[in-house]
């Protein structure tokens, strides 16, 4: 895996799904990514879409009580190792030049990457090796 | 060793005498020595536990795809749900 130390690094919705589930393919690697940020071997960072998402998760296709699953979420949201980021203009006009270019991602994707970028994030660490194709963000896959 | 910062610190003139005495003795410049000390009280990475964190580790056990998320499946699922054909 590339350097992380001392980086900024988003980590994705599918990260946070992965180490909730112990039943997902890839909880084993988010348990060994998440030692790694307890270890702060690098800046995890969430952003505001990653936490909706998760919540989205939770109540709506692993059907938990409303209450539960917003409590999940503020375990991290609230976490201290956590930087959270959100969208703001800037965020916004670099979402419309990523979307100018053509970029090969889902619209959404592409939103999570201009947040990133305009909250000064350059590496996502994800599942979801769409994300390689991108050549303004740095991609760590998961595996 | 991880990347070095530069920093200040401020430090009693009785304390800086001590190290430099130390650093002079143990052959290791000061800088040295107040890593060593900080790294002693310091938790060490093996111990490092986050509760918070332990408390969701696993926490559900999903099968298969509804245990997963894919950002594009999901957001288009949910547009067809609000605006069908």
């Amino acid at each position: 895996m590339t350097n992380l130390t001392g980086k900024k690094c988003l980590i994705d919705t599918n990260i946070l799904v992965a180490y909730i589930n112990q039943s997902h393919p890839f909880h084993l690697s988010a348990k060994k990514l998440f030692k790694k940020i307890v270890e702060r071997e690098f800046k995890p960072v969430l952003s505001s879409q990653n936490l909706l998402e998760l919540t989205a998760v939770l109540i709506h296709a692993f059907k938990i009580p409303q209450q539960e699953a917003i409590g999940d979420v503020e375990l991290f949201a609230n976490d201290p190792l956590f930087e959270i980021i959100y969208p703001n203009l800037d965020v916004l006009n670099k979402f419309f030049n990523l979307m100018k270019k053509g970029i090969s991602l889902h619209t959404v994707d592409t939103f999570l990457i201009a947040t990133a970028l305009g909250n000064g994030v350059e590496i996502i660490i994800t599942a979801d090796k769409q994300f390689v194709k991108v050549k303004e963000i740095t991609t760590i896959i998961l595996d | 060793m991880s990347q070095l910062v530069r920093t200040t610190i401020t430090l009693p003139a009785d304390l800086y005498e001590q190290l430099r005495v130390a650093s002079f003795y143990q052959r290791k410049p000061i800088s040295q020595l107040i890593r060593e000390g900080a790294e002693k009280i310091l938790p060490q990475k093996k111990n490092v536990v986050n509760l918070t964190l332990k408390k969701i580790e696993g926490k559900y056990n999903i099968v298969g795809k509804k245990g997963q998320f894919d950002r594009p499946k999901f957001y288009d699922k949910l547009n067809r749900e609000k605006m069908p054909d």
